[in-house]
């Protein structure tokens, strides 16, 4: 039995598997950063730390909501952040079907999951973050060590 | 004295009739003659009076003395003839009287009245006729002669007593002539040379003393007119002036007459005009009680519209206060609401970090796999109670949110009902205010109208009372205006009276001229 952390885009539901969310928080405003790499929309401080945040609609190629949530997740040893319209909860599945092909440019999604006659894709939240060099992944890291 | 020669006329013919008839009897068949002698002067007789309505002792001398001659002829000859019976006798003596007695009448009248004027000439002709009488019968009656004769013996006895009565007449006329002469020549008969008798010398006397007596009267009487001419003169003038006086009193009563005529027609018109001003007026009484009676009922009607406005001010002031209280309240309930809406705020971010943490618990509790699964399904029941305290949260708010649009319509609706009744009540007050006016504009009137009612009635009874005293004064003046026509035809006939006695003023004035010549001439 696994659990996975299902929400919302564009009122279509996808999941997470649990172990890759840390928490859920619901930030003021995002700020926007100059410079900012393919789908980072800009950070917020939660607990005095600056976490950076991932749009996953616009991994997944969708539109989002005004209203959002953001999924924590820790990469690298780094939280990052993703952006989604509505997280709705937890839900335990067994079978996790695997990705078709025609949708396997998506690198992002995993697997699937048949619940209540629905299709619920899965997402992997560390393929959703952008590819970064091992140096400058490093270099932050250092730099947090500090 | 007419009828007093009359009678002595008649009774001597009776007796003359009498006398023929003792004759007649005496002689036998001749008395047929004698009736009708004696019917001859007896139907001129009747002729005379009842034609004539009077008789002259002259005329009648005439007449009797021709008669006597003719009728005397017509016997002799109807003797002569022997036509002796009476009725005959009777019927062509009355015949014979009678033409000749028209015949003599006419024959005095027209052929000889100057000479019959004369009394000389009748006392001749009485005394001739009486000799032929007395001679003529014996001579006719005793002796049968033939016509001839007859003619002859009665044309001689006629000369013979013409001559008589000439020769008997004649000194009596020469006196009348002398006397007359002297009562002509207003003096005294001295001496009478014809006949010298104590007969004539005491008629004399009695004439000389008569003519005295009548000049002296003649003198008084010229005292006398000359006296009446200077009163009559004085009278004639006085009188004049009287006249003229009385004309203008005349014409100034005419005047009068006529003023009061048109006085009289003016009155009647002002009773008239009067009269119908009292019917004015009484209408004007009726027409203004009618008003009073409205103008009462308006006032009552105004009073009652006032009290109703009252009542409306006091209503709209009390919904007024009221919806003021209930929008107050209103005002509290939207801030109790919005309150509540602070809460169900406060609860409804707890409600969410409460979702939140409860998520992050379940999704920490799945994290450590089956050994977090109780903690996992606590955290879910708390983010399940979490959601339906939002989902609860959401429904107040919606529940609020309902309220508060029904209280801030209800709010909306009171204030706009506010300003209705704000503005009802303005117009109350006005309505009162404009009531108030009526109320004392038609008091004003009634007031008004009540003495003006009062007004009319005193002029409605002024107005009869006029109306009487006019009246009267119609009356007044009609009578008086009868009156002055009475005393102008009065007047008029006082000037009439005046003006007869002036003009019999100047004909005593011009009597007693001419008395006054005329006794001048009587004096010379």
């Amino acid at each position: 039995m696994r659990y996975f952390l299902e929400f919302a885009i564009d009122r279509r539901k996808f999941a997470v598997p649990i172990e890759e969310v840390v928490e859920v928080a619901r930030p003021g405003p995002i700020r926007p950063r100059a410079g900012r790499k393919k789908n980072i929309i800009g950070s917020f401080t939660l607990r005095r730390e600056n976490i950076s945040v991932v749009d996953l609609a616009l991994v997944l190629k969708m539109k989002g909501q005004e209203q959002y949530e953001v999924m924590i997740a820790e990469i690298a040893g780094r939280r990052i952040g993703f952006r989604v319209d509505k997280v709705l909860g937890i839900i335990e599945h067994d079978v996790l079907k695997p990705v078709p092909d025609m949708v396997k440019s998506h690198r992002s999604l995993t697997g699937m999951i048949m619940r209540d006659d629905t299709v619920i894709p899965v997402v992997s939240l560390e393929k959703a973050v952008p590819r970064a060099s091992p140096s400058a992944i490093r270099n932050k890291a250092r730099t947090k060590s500090k | 004295m007419k009828k007093y020669r009359i009678a002595i006329a008649i009774v001597g013919y009776i007796l003359q009739i009498v006398l023929f008839m003792f004759f007649a009897q005496r002689l036998g068949y001749w008395r047929a003659i004698g009736l009708s002698y004696a019917a001859i002067p007896l139907a001129i007789m009747v002729f005379l009076i009842v034609y004539r309505k009077s008789v002259d002792l002259r005329q009648y001398s005439a007449i009797y003395f021709f008669g006597t001659v003719i009728s005397s002829l017509a016997a002799g000859v109807i003797a002569q003839f022997g036509l002796l019976a009476y009725g005959w006798l009777l019927i062509a003596g009355v015949c014979t009287g009678l033409a000749v007695a028209v015949l003599i009448y006419h024959f005095i009248h027209i052929a000889i009245p100057g000479g019959l004027q004369d009394r000389g000439f009748s006392y001749f002709l009485e005394v001739s006729s009486t000799f032929f009488a007395g001679a003529s019968y014996p001579l006719m009656i005793l002796v049968p002669f033939t016509i001839s004769y007859a003619v002859l013996i009665a044309i001689v006895i006629l000369a013979i007593s013409i001559a008589i009565g000439f020769v008997l007449t004649q000194p009596f006329k020469v006196a009348l002539s002398s006397i007359a002469d002297a009562v002509h020549e207003w003096r005294t008969v001295d001496h009478l040379p014809a006949i010298k008798s104590a007969i004539t010398g005491r008629f004399v006397n009695v004439i000389n003393d008569l003519l005295t007596q009548v000049r002296e009267s003649f003198k008084e009487l010229s005292r006398m007119s000359d006296d009446i001419k200077g009163s009559s003169e004085d009278l004639s003038t006085a009188s004049e002036q009287m006249n003229a006086s009385l004309q203008e009193v005349s014409s100034t009563i005419q005047q009068i007459s006529h003023g009061a005529q048109e006085q009289s027609s003016s009155i009647t018109s002002i009773a008239q005009s009067i009269e119908g001003l009292n019917s004015l007026t009484t209408s004007i009484s009726s027409q203004v009680k009618m008003a009073s009676v409205s103008s009462r009922r308006t006032t009552d009607t105004a009073k009652r519209g006032m009290e109703l406005s009252k009542q409306e001010a006091r209503i709209a002031r009390d919904l007024f206060e009221q919806t003021k209280f209930i929008s107050e309240k209103m005002k509290e309930l939207l801030n109790q609401s919005g309150e509540i809406k602070k809460i169900l705020d406060i609860t409804a971010v707890i409600t969410d970090q409460t979702d939140l943490l409860a998520l992050n618990a379940a999704i920490e509790a799945a994290r450590v796999g089956e050994k977090g699964r109780g903690f996992a399904v606590i955290a879910d029941e708390i983010r399940n109670l979490a959601t339906e305290s939002q989902q609860s949260s959401a429904v107040i708010e919606g529940l609020i949110a309902e309220i508060n649009k029904t209280v801030q319509e209800l709010s909306d609706l009171l204030s706009s009902e506010r300003e209705k009744v704000n503005d009802a009540n303005a117009l109350a007050a006005q309505s009162q205010e404009q009531f108030i006016g009526i109320v004392k504009a038609v008091d004003l009137v009634t007031d008004m109208i009540s003495r003006i009612s009062q007004a009319a009635t005193n002029q409605s009874n002024n107005t009869r009372d006029l109306v009487k005293q006019v009246e009267q004064i119609a009356q007044v003046a009609a009578d008086t205006a009868a009156a002055t026509q009475e005393v102008s035809a009065s007047v008029q006939e006082q000037t009439a009276s005046m003006q007869e006695f002036t003009s019999t003023a100047q004909i005593l004035s011009q009597f007693a001229m001419h008395l006054q010549t005329l006794v001048t001439k009587l004096k010379r």
